[in-house]
C-alpha cells in the first residue's frame, strides 16, 4: 500500500513540480558536511507550530482589532500575562548578551561553539518579546512617543529605548549567521559585508552587554521604584532600587544556563552531538556560580525588606503572604528551591553528581526566574491596597494565552529553520567527523 | 553614449532611495498623522458648539420635583449637565442621582415620540406609531361601549394630582357623562392620613400634615427610605446634619439592610410584613411602663377603654415571636422614645411592598402616644397650596380605593412614574377594559396599556412643582421647559379635550399651561403670606416680589416660594387610637398577630429608589444609573437588598 | 494641557478637597455627576467594577462586626491628587502625567497616553481606569455631551483630574473680568457641586481663609495610605473613630505636606 502510494505521488505532477523543486531548494540552502532531517518529516514536525503560529495570530489579531477587552486584564490588574512572560522571555533570552560577553569580551573562545545558537534565542526572545508589547499597549500607533516625549525618570522609558536598541543589535548579530548560508554566501557583496561586520562584533557585542545589562536592571527597576505599592518597593543603591541588581543577577545566572538547557534538547530532538562536553560544562560552571551569588543577594534583599524597606511602608510585611494561594512557600520556592539546588546542581555537576543532572537544574533555575517575575507583576497587583480593598486574582483569556503561544511557535520555527540552513552550531562538522 | 541600466543600479537607487525616505520627514510625519487619525476615529463623536448659558428648571419624574439648574450650550440651547440649586429652601441643593441624567432621558430607547398602540408579545411589549386621530377614534369607540358595559365608562387616574393641569383636566372631564378623575393614594402621606383620621375636631389638624424635621429626637422608622430622599431629597442633608451633631438618632425597623439601615443608628431587622406587630408592641410598653405623657394621655379617647385592652397581647417577648426583634430592645427603644421628642414613619420602601393601611394604622396609634399631634409634636399641619377655581364644573375626584372592583371600562392613566403597584389599579378595570398611558416612556404602567398617547417628557413640558409629601410648609416652584418635544407628542389636556371633541362633548376652552400657573401665582401673592426665594440671594417677602407677574418671573429663573408655617395647636387634639370601624380593628389584630404575608417582589423592574418617594420604580432608567450598579460596587443592582437571614420567613 | 510652569501671576494654589465621611450617605449622585460632567459612557455590556471607568469611586466599609450590629461607612475616593511625588508622574514612558505646579492637579494627557498601564500598576489608590473598550455613548447622552471635555479613545488611561475645564473656564472669566487670580467660588468639581449632603469640601488647601484649609486643619481628619508618602491633597475626616482606624490605623496627618505642587 505505501509503495503504491510512493509511486502513486513519485509519479505526479504535485511531485515533479513541487515537492522534487522544493528539496532541490531545501537541499542547496543547507550547509555541507552536516545532515538533516528529509524535507517532509520537518514540514510534519513544522506543520503544529504553524497552526498554532496562526491560531496564535488570530488571537493577537482579535486584541488588536476589537481592543484589550479581549484579554482579562482589568484595573486592577494592569499587567497581566503578557507582561509577565515578557519578563520571563527576556530574562531567558540573556543568554544571548552574555555568550557574547564571555566570547568577546572575555575571550573564553570555548563559547564559540554556542554563540550562534544563543544569538538565534536571543532575537527570537527579544523580537517576540517586543512583538508582544506592541499588542499589551492600548495604542500601538503610538509606540513612537516614548522616543519623542522620553520621560528620563521613568524606568519604562529606559526599558524602550534599550530593548529597541538591543533588538537591533541581536539583528545585526543574525545577520552574519544568515549571510553565512551556503547561498548567500555566493554574492561576493555580502561576503565582504560580512567579513566587515565581523570586525565590530567585538564593539556590538560590549554594546549589547552594556545595554543588556541596563534593559535587564530596568525591568527589575519597573517594579522597585513602586514606592506605592509596599511589596513591590525596594531601597535604593545609587538610583537603582535593589531589584534592578537582582534581576540583572538572575538574568545573567539563568541565560548560560538557558542556552545549556536548549543546546541539549536541539541535540537530543537531532539526535547530533552539536557541542564538546566542556561548553555545557563551562556554562554550568557560570550559571551555577552566577546564581549561588543571586541566592545570596535575593536572601539579603528579601531579609531588609522584611525589618526594614516594608514596615517603614506601614505594612506588615507577612500580610502579603497570608492570602492564599501566596503564602510563604513562595520565597521558600524562589530562593532555595530554584535558586540554591540548580546553583549548587549545576557548580558541582560533574564532580560528584552525573552530568545528566545538568540539564535539569538549569530548568529548574529558568523555573525559579519565571516564578520571581510571576511575583512581582502578579501578586503585586493580586494584594489590596486600600484598607476596604480585597485580594483578587485573574486568569488569562484564550486570546492571551494563544498570542504568547504564537510568540513560542514563532521562536521554534525561526531556531528550527535557522537550525537547518545555518551554522548554529561550529563544531557539529567536527564532531560528525569524529 | 549609451546608458545601460542593470539590476544592481535599480537595487542601489532603491536601497538608496528608501534610506533617503527614513532620514526625511516622511515617515515621522505619517507616524505623528496616524496618531492624530486614532483620536480622530469614527468613534468620536461631535459636542455641541455654542454659547453656554444657565438655565433653571425642576425635575418632574417624581413628586419631590427637585429644582435644577442647567447648563446649556448652543442655540437653541440644549441642556448638557445638571445640579441642584444651591440655597434652595425645599431641596437644599439636592438632586437625587437620577436627576442628574435627567436630560438624557428624552432620548431613551424606551422614550415614545408619537401616538401608539401597544401589544404584548411573547419577546416583551412591542409599542407600533399610530396617527394621532386612529388612537382618539379608538379610545373614544372604547369608551361608546364601555358606557353600556362599565360602570364607570372613563376614568383618568392622575398620578401628580392637585396641579392646574390636573384641574384642567377635571375640567375636560365635566364635559364626557361618566367620566371621573382618580387619584392614587400617597405613600409617604400614608402615615398621616392615619393619623388625619384619628383626629377630631377642629382644632386637629385639617389641612395636609408634615414633619417638622428639626424637632424629633429619635426617628423609629419603619422602612422608610429617610437616607434616600423620602419625600424630597432634601430632607437628607437636614437630617445627616442633626445625626452628627448628636441631636438626632435614626432607628431603622426593616426586613432588609436598605441604604438607610446602613446609615441608621441602629438597624432592628425584622421578619417581613411584622411591621404592625411592632408598632404595636412599641405602644404597648408605652401604655404599660406608663410612658405616655399625662397631657397626651388625657385628650385620647379609648386608650384606658378599649385600646390598653387591645394591645395587651402584644407585650416584648410576643412581639419577638411574630417578628424576631428581641424582647430587650423593644423594650429600650419604647423607653427611648418616651424620653423625648420622638417619630414613628411608616410608609414602607420603594421597591418593597407599600404598608398596608394595618400597618400604618398602628403606627399612627404609636405617634399619638407620643404626642406627635400636640403642641411640641413632630407632625405639623400647613397651609394649604393656593388653588385657583376654575369656571366651570369639575369631574368628580375618587380615591382609587373608593372605586369598585371591576368597574372602570376606560382608564387614561396621566404621569410616568409607578406609584401604584400594576395589580392595584388592574383590579379596578372590567375584564374588557382599555388602557391608555399617556407616560412619555414605555415603562411602568404604560407597559399595560393598549393605547399610548405620550405627553412630553420632563424638561420639555412647562409644569409646576407642588409641596413635596411630608413637608412642613407649602411651596411653590416652577419646571420651565429646556428643549422643544417631539412633534407628535400632546399634553395631557390636549388629549383630553381631542377626546372630548370625539366624543361630541362640548368641552370649554382650556386656557393654556402658562396661564393657569399664572393664575395660581397671583392665587399666592393675593394670600399675602411666605417668602420668595432667588438663586444666590436673601429670602424676601411676599409683599416684595413684584404682584404675581414678578413671581412668575423670579420662579422661572430658579426661585421658588415657600409658605409661611402655620401656628401649632395650644393643645392635643382629642383623638381615637384604634381604628374607626369593628371590621377595621379585627383586621389590624390579625395583620399584626399573623404577619402580613409578603410578595418577595419582583423588583427587577424597579429603579433604584434614591428621590423616588412615591415613585417605585420603573421610569426608565438613565444608562447612567446602570453604570453606577454594573461598574462599581456600591449597589449590586438597582434592587437588590442585602436581608438578615434569621428574620426572613419562607414567603 | 496648557500648564504654566509659572504661572502668569506668580501665584500657586495646591487645590484639595476635605471629604466628611461622617456626611456620605453612598447615593451615588457624585459618581453620576461626574460621569454626566466628563463624558465617561457606561461600559459595554460585559463591563463590571473592574473594567468599567470610573474617576470617583464610592466604597463601601464595614466595621467587620456581624449583622446586624455593622456599621457601614461610604468612602468616596476620587484621585488622591498626590503630591510632587505622584507615583503616576515619575513612571509613565511619555511625560503624559504632570503635576500642575499652578493649581497641584495631577493631570493626564489622554492623546499622549500609550496605554501601557504603568501608571495604574503604580497608582495604590486604583484611582486610574483603563478604556477596555471603544466608548459607546447612549442615545441622550451622546447628543449632549460636555464641549468642554475631549472625549477619549480606547486604549489609553484616564482619570479624575477635579474637572481641570472648570478651572480654565474660572481662569477665563477671571481674565475677562480683568483678573488674574480665579475667584475661589468659580471653580468647583462637579462631584463638590452635586453631593446632596455637602460631604466634599473644595478649594486652595494653601489659602488660610478658605473653608477647606481651616477644615483641613481640623479633628478627625486623615490620608489614605498617609505612610506611604504620597501626600495626597484628599483629606477625610470622621469623628467616628472607627472610621479613622479602619481608614488608616488613626495615624494623624504627618504635618510634612508639600506646600508646591
Amino acid at each position: 500500500m505505501a509503495s503504491t502510494m510512493d509511486s502513486l505521488v513519485s509519479g505526479t505532477l504535485i511531485n515533479t513540480k513541487i515537492i522534487e523543486p522544493l528539496k532541490t531548494v531545501d537541499g542547496k540552502l543547507m550547509a555541507r558536511g552536516v545532515r538533516r532531517a528529509p524535507l517532509p518529516k520537518f514540514l510534519l514536525a513544522m506543520a503544529p507550530w504553524v497552526v498554532v503560529l496562526g491560531f496564535g495570530l488570530y488571537g493577537a489579531w482579535l486584541c488588536l482589532y476589537r481592543g484589550l477587552n479581549q484579554t482579562n486584564m482589568d484595573n486592577r490588574f494592569a499587567f497581566g500575562l503578557w507582561i509577565y512572560l515578557d519578563l520571563t522571555i527576556i530574562a531567558l533570552g540573556a543568554g544571548a548578551f552574555f555568550t557574547g560577553f564571555l566570547l568577546y569580551v572575555l575571550r573564553r573562545t570555548e563559547m564559540k561553539a554556542v554563540i550562534n545558537s544563543a544569538v538565534v534565542i536571543g532575537f527570537v526572545c527579544y523580537s517576540g518579546a517586543v512583538a508582544i508589547l506592541m499588542i499589551d499597549v492600548g495604542q500601538p500607533l503610538r509606540a513612537w512617543f516614548t522616543f519623542w516625549h522620553p520621560n528620563i525618570h521613568s524606568m519604562l522609558t529606559e526599558v524602550t529605548f534599550c530593548i529597541t536598541c538591543y533588538l537591533m543589535v541581536l539583528a545585526i548579530e543574525y545577520t552574519p549567521l544568515l549571510l553565512k548560508n551556503r547561498q548567500l554566501r555566493k554574492v561576493p557583496s555580502l561576503l565582504v559585508f560580512e567579513f566587515e561586520l565581523h570586525k565590530v562584533m567585538v564593539v556590538l557585542a560590549a554594546l549589547g552587554t552594556f545595554l543588556s545589562f541596563f534593559h535587564q536592571g530596568s525591568l527589575g527597576g519597573l517594579y522597585g521604584v513602586m514606592s506605592a505599592r509596599p511589596f513591590a518597593f525596594r531601597e535604593a543603591i545609587g538610583i537603582w532600587p535593589s531589584t534592578f541588581f537582582l534581576f540583572i543577577l538572575s538574568a545573567a545566572a539563568v541565560g548560560p544556563g538557558f542556552v545549556l538547557a536548549t543546546t541539549a534538547l536541539v541535540e537530543k530532538l537531532s539526535g547530533k552531538k552539536l557541542v564538546k562536553d566542556e561548553v555545557p560544562a563551562l556554562l554550568a560552571k557560570i550559571s551555577g556560580s552566577l546564581l549561588i551569588v543571586y541566592v545570596l543577594a535575593k536572601a539579603v534583599d528579601t531579609l531588609v525588606w522584611i525589618n526594614s524597606t516594608s514596615p517603614s511602608t506601614g505594612a506588615e510585611p507577612m500580610s502579603f503572604y497570608s492570602h492564599r494561594p501566596f503564602g510563604p512557600w513562595i520565597l521558600f520556592a524562589e530562593i532555595v528551591v530554584c535558586g540554591l539546588v540548580p546553583a549548587l546542581l549545576l557548580r558541582d555537576g560533574g564532580k560528584r553528581l552525573s552530568l545528566k543532572w545538568r540539564v535539569p537544574a538549569a530548568a529548574l533555575a529558568c523555573s525559579g526566574v519565571a516564578l520571581n517575575r510571576f511575583v512581582m507583576t502578579i501578586q503585586t497587583q493580586a494584594l489590596p491596597t486600600l484598607p476596604f480593598d480585597r485580594f483578587l486574582s485573574y486568569t488569562p483569556s484564550w486570546q492571551e494565552t494563544a498570542s504568547f503561544l504564537a510568540v513560542v511557535a514563532y521562536g521554534v520555527l525561526v531556531y528550527a529553520l535557522s537550525f537547518r540552513y545555518l551554522n548554529l552550531f561550529p563544531e557539529e562538522r567536527e564532531l560528525a567527523n569524529s | 553614449m549609451r546608458l545601460s541600466l542593470t539590476r544592481r543600479d535599480v537595487l542601489f537607487a532603491a536601497t538608496g532611495s528608501a534610506a533617503g525616505l527614513v532620514l526625511s520627514p516622511v515617515p515621522w510625519k505619517l507616524l505623528g498623522d496616524s496618531a492624530i487619525w486614532t483620536q480622530r476615529s469614527r468613534f468620536a463623536p461631535e459636542t455641541l458648539r455654542g454659547d453656554i448659558t444657565t438655565r433653571f428648571s425642576a425635575c418632574t419624574l417624581c413628586p419631590a420635583g427637585c429644582a435644577l439648574r442647567a447648563r446649556c450650550v448652543g442655540m437653541p440651547a440644549v441642556p448638557v449637565s445638571l445640579t441642584g440649586v444651591a440655597g434652595h429652601p425645599v431641596t437644599h441643593g439636592a438632586l437625587c442621582p437620577t436627576g442628574f441624567a435627567l436630560h438624557h432621558l428624552t432620548r431613551h430607547p424606551l422614550r415614545l415620540t408619537g401616538p401608539a398602540q401597544i401589544a404584548r408579545r411573547k419577546g416583551g411589549v412591542e409599542a407600533t406609531s399610530r396617527m394621532a386621530d386612529t388612537v382618539i377614534a379608538s379610545v373614544a369607540d372604547a369608551v361608546r361601549s364601555a358606557r353600556t358595559a362599565a360602570k364607570v365608562p372613563l376614568a383618568v387616574l392622575d398620578l401628580r394630582p392637585g396641579r392646574m393641569a390636573s384641574l384642567e383636566c377635571r375640567r375636560l372631564l365635566a364635559g364626557i357623562p361618566g367620566a371621573i378623575h382618580v387619584v392614587p393614594p400617597s405613600r409617604e402621606a400614608s402615615t398621616f392620613e392615619a393619623i388625619r383620621t384619628r383626629l377630631e375636631g377642629a382644632e386637629g389638624a385639617v389641612g395636609p400634615l408634615g414633619i417638622d424635621l428639626d424637632k424629633p429626637r429619635t426617628i423609629v422608622s419603619f422602612g422608610a427610605p429617610l437616607w434616600e430622599g423620602w419625600g424630597t431629597p432634601g430632607t437628607v442633608p437636614v437630617l445627616v446634619t442633626r445625626q452628627n451633631q448628636g441631636s438626632l438618632r435614626l432607628v431603622q425597623i426593616e426586613a432588609h439592610r436598605s441604604p438607610t439601615a446602613e446609615c441608621a443608628d441602629r438597624w432592628l431587622p425584622i421578619r417581613p410584613g411584622t411591621e404592625a406587630a411592632v408598632a404595636l408592641g412599641l405602644a404597648h410598653v408605652l401604655v404599660t411602663d406608663g410612658l405616655v405623657a399625662p397631657e397626651v394621655a388625657r385628650r385620647a379617647r379609648d386608650l384606658d377603654t378599649s385600646f390598653r385592652t387591645f394591645v395587651a397581647p402584644f407585650e416584648p417577648s410576643a412581639v419577638e415571636r411574630i417578628s424576631g426583634i428581641p424582647a430587650s430592645a423593644l423594650r429600650s427603644l419604647a423607653h427611648e422614645m418616651a424620653e423625648g421628642s420622638s417619630l414613628a414613619i411608616g410608609s414602607g420602601a420603594p421597591g418593597t411592598e407599600p404598608l398596608g393601611p394595618e400597618e400604618e394604622s398602628a403606627i399612627a396609634a404609636l405617634n399619638l402616644l407620643l404626642g406627635n399631634a400636640g403642641p411640641n409634636g413632630s407632625v405639623v399641619g400647613r397651609h394649604e397650596l393656593p388653588s385657583p377655581t376654575l369656571e366651570g364644573s369639575l369631574a368628580t375626584e375618587v380615591p382609587l380605593a373608593e372605586l369598585a372592583d371591576g368597574s372602570v371600562g376606560v382608564l387614561v392613566i396621566d404621569g410616568a412614574a409607578e406609584t401604584v403597584p400594576w395589580p392595584v389599579v388592574a383590579s379596578k378595570l372590567t375584564k374588557t377594559a382599555t388602557v391608555v398611558s399617556l407616560s412619555p416612556w414605555l415603562t411602568g404602567l404604560s407597559l399595560h396599556a393598549s393605547w399610548a398617547v405620550p405627553s412630553p417628557a420632563p424638561l420639555e413640558l412647562l409644569d409646576e412643582v407642588l409641596p413635596p409629601a411630608g413637608a412642613p410648609v407649602a411651596s411653590w416652584g416652577l419646571a420651565l421647559p429646556l428643549v422643544a418635544p417631539p412633534e407628535r407628542t400632546m399634553t395631557p389636556v390636549t388629549f383630553l379635550s381631542r377626546l372630548a371633541a370625539a366624543l361630541g362633548a362640548t368641552a370649554p376652552a382650556h386656557e393654556g399651561a402658562e396661564t393657569l400657573l399664572r393664575r395660581r401665582a397671583a392665587g399666592i401673592v393675593a394670600a399675602g403670606r411666605g417668602k420668595v426665594f432667588v438663586p444666590g440671594g436673601a429670602l424676601m417677602a411676599i409683599a416684595d416680589a413684584g404682584g404675581s407677574d414678578g413671581l412668575y418671573e423670579k420662579l422661572s429663573a430658579g426661585g421658588a416660594w415657600i409658605d409661611d408655617p402655620l401656628p401649632g395647636p395650644t393643645q392635643s387634639p382629642r383623638y381615637m387610637l384604634l381604628p374607626p370601624t369593628q371590621q377595621e380593628v379585627a383586621s389590624l389584630a390579625a395583620v399584626a398577630t399573623l404577619g402580613r404575608a409578603v410578595r418577595q417582589g419582583d423588583a427587577s423592574g424597579y429603579l433604584d429608589p434614591e428621590g423616588y418617594v412615591g415613585a417605585t420604580g420603573a421610569v426608565p432608567e438613565p444608562a447612567i444609573l446602570g453604570k453606577l450598579c454594573r461598574e462599581s460596587l456600591l449597589r449590586t443592582s438597582t434592587a437588590a437588598r442585602r436581608s438578615m437571614p434569621v428574620t426572613i420567613r419562607e414567603a | 494641557m496648557q500648564s504654566a510652569k509659572k504661572p502668569l501671576d506668580g501665584k500657586t494654589h495646591r487645590y484639595g478637597m476635605v471629604i466628611d465621611l461622617d456626611r456620605c450617605t453612598g447615593c451615588g449622585a457624585c459618581m453620576v455627576a461626574c460621569a454626566v460632567e466628563n463624558n465617561v459612557p457606561p461600559g459595554d455590556p460585559a463591563a463590571n467594577e473592574r473594567t468599567g471607568i470610573s474617576w470617583l469611586r464610592i466604597y463601601r466599609m464595614n466595621d467587620g462586626q456581624p449583622l446586624p450590629e455593622t456599621r457601614t461607612a461610604f468612602v468616596p475616593v476620587p484621585c488622591q491628587q498626590c503630591g510632587a511625588k505622584a507615583p503616576c508622574v515619575s513612571v509613565c514612558p511619555q511625560n503624559a502625567v504632570e503635576v500642575d505646579r499652578s493649581s497641584g492637579i495631577v493631570g493626564q494627557i489622554p492623546v499622549r497616553c500609550l496605554g501601557c498601564r504603568y501608571c495604574m500598576a503604580a497608582c495604590p489608590y486604583h484611582a486610574r481606569s483603563f478604556n477596555w473598550w471603544d466608548p459607546v455613548w447612549p442615545a441622550g447622552m451622546k447628543e449632549s455631551l460636555n464641549p468642554d471635555v475631549s472625549t477619549r479613545t480606547r486604549g489609553v488611561v484616564e482619570k479624575c483630574n477635579f474637572c481641570f475645564h472648570r478651572l480654565q473656564a474660572a481662569r477665563a472669566k477671571a481674565a475677562a473680568a480683568g483678573s488674574r487670580e480665579e475667584s475661589p467660588g468659580d471653580y468647583l468639581p462637579a462631584c463638590v457641586e452635586a453631593c446632596p449632603t455637602s460631604a466634599f469640601l473644595f478649594g486652595d488647601l494653601d489659602d488660610p481663609t478658605s473653608d477647606v484649609a481651616k477644615a483641613a486643619e481640623g479633628k478627625g481628619t486623615f490620608r489614605l495610605l498617609e505612610k506611604l508618602g504620597t501626600d495626597p491633597k484628599v483629606i477625610y475626616r470622621s469623628a467616628r473613630p472607627w472610621v479613622r482606624q479602619m481608614a488608616d490605623g488613626a495615624l494623624p496627618r504627618n504635618g510634612k505636606e508639600e506646600h508646591r505642587g
